[in-house]
């Protein structure tokens, strides 16, 4: 049984948001935060739970939502799309760089020590988005799933410093908070570019099916654009059925 | 249009939210899409004809970039009675929720309004593509996994009277 997640209690509402924050909700547990995000609805509305029972990934896949460990939280947004999962990505990104070192991975991963340690997953569903950021905190490594060992890492694995959750949860919504104003107020482009250039890969190679492609670019709404040996290919997705992960070319992979 | 306006159309273009734009000028248009990598198309513009407007090509409201707007309808097939759900961005289609999972409608299902009927994806949005009015799905026009462009028709639907 998962514990109200008391931790939060004093950060929520958020103080410095515009917003994000119109309406919280806290569960010990949900099913997943992005799906009672899309249910609620609300601009802003703020979800968090202790735990996820079904918390996911691309595609259905289960995101481990370890009780007690992590912050799992969604924001619905009213309108727009456009943009969502980068401001979600470079939210994750500032609120945990005054932590530990990470690498964004393209689309929107975070990455410290090669290791998955957050990731964001946007939905849209009707006339709501909601930015789901999932950060693995407070885990050490039996934590996780025997699968996931090796794989994925939490911020106190990394530094071996306790973190305030709280703290966290804070910064990750006043990031937020700050990339969709800037969204709202016509930055679309800056936006793509700073998450562009935070994801680190133009020009790199890297094994593509089963040819070497070179990244030539970023296009403008953030798919990769390869050459590979058979002329210019575009990626939207980092995997599907005919698309096989990327894998490791020197120090690029995805 | 010289090179160098293109150029530094192209380099706007890029670098907006936009899809597709499209301009004419001194009797020549240019019409610059991302549904494809960088492709340009430059073509005489057709003359206006007594009686008729300026050709224009039956486009949909054009969503900025990775915009989930509602699926549109295309104009019906008179001949077949079919209409098609078309994809709301570019992205990858994909059938079901998840790999090994029942797709969410198959041909000869009756779907609603408001009914998921597959899912878009670009750069982890995934978004829920819903039926804009109730329908039966005659044929599903993607395999799944495969790259769907903005507009591109993913269902043949017909409509429920």
């Amino acid at each position: 049984m998962s514990e109200y997640p008391q931790w939060a209690a004093g950060v929520l509402p958020p103080s410095n948001t515009r917003i994000v924050g119109g309406k919280v909700l806290v569960y010990a547990s949900v099913d997943s935060t992005n799906n009672t995000a899309l249910r609620v609805g609300g601009d802003g509305t703020i979800v968090l739970a202790e735990t996820q029972t079904a918390g996911r990934g691309r595609l259905g896949r289960a995101w481990h939502s370890a009780a007690g460990r992590g912050v799992w939280v969604s924001v619905a947004f009213e309108g727009s799309s456009v943009g969502l999962p980068f401001a979600g990505a470079l939210a994750v990104r500032d609120a945990l760089a005054p932590l530990l070192p990470t690498r964004m991975k393209w689309p929107n991963d975070i990455l410290a020590d090669g290791r998955k340690v957050a990731g964001v997953l946007v939905e849209h569903r009707g006339e709501v988005s909601a930015v789901g950021m999932g950060v693995n905190v407070t885990h050490q490594d039996t934590d996780f799933p025997p699968e996931l060992r090796g794989s994925a890492t939490s911020v106190e694995m990394v530094t071996g410093q306790p973190c305030d959750r709280g703290v966290l949860l804070a910064d990750l919504l006043e990031q937020l908070d700050r990339r969709v104003t800037a969204l709202r107020n016509g930055e679309y482009a800056a936006i793509r570019e700073e998450w562009a250039d935070a994801c680190d890969i133009v020009g790199r190679r890297v094994r593509y099916r089963e040819t070497v492609a070179t990244v030539q670019a970023i296009d403008g709404i953030g798919a990769l654009v390869l050459a590979t040996p058979e002329g210019s290919e575009r990626l939207m997705v980092s995997e599907s059925r005919d698309i096989q992960p990327l894998r490791e070319i020197g120090e690029c992979s995805l | 249009m010289d090179i160098e306006r293109l150029q530094e159309l192209i380099r706007v273009f890029e670098n907006s939210s936009l899809w597709e734009i499209e301009i004419e000028e001194s009797g020549r248009r240019v019409c610059l899409k991302k549904g494809q990598p960088a492709s340009v198309n430059t073509s005489p513009a057709p003359a206006p004809s007594a009686g008729h407007p300026a050709a224009v090509q039956p486009h949909h409201a054009q969503p900025a970039s990775g915009e989930a707007a509602p699926e549109t309808a295309a104009p019906e097939d008179a001949s077949e009675g079919l209409t098609t759900i078309d994809s709301p961005m570019v992205g990858v289609f994909y059938a079901s929720p998840a790999p090994g999972e029942p797709p969410y409608v198959k041909p000869g299902d009756t779907v609603s309004e408001s009914e998921t009927v597959c899912i878009v994806e670009a750069m982890k949005l995934m978004n829920e593509v819903t039926a804009k009015f109730g329908c039966v799905i005659e044929k599903v026009l993607v395999e799944s996994g495969e790259p769907v462009e903005y507009g591109q028709p993913m269902f043949a639907v017909r409509p429920l009277e």
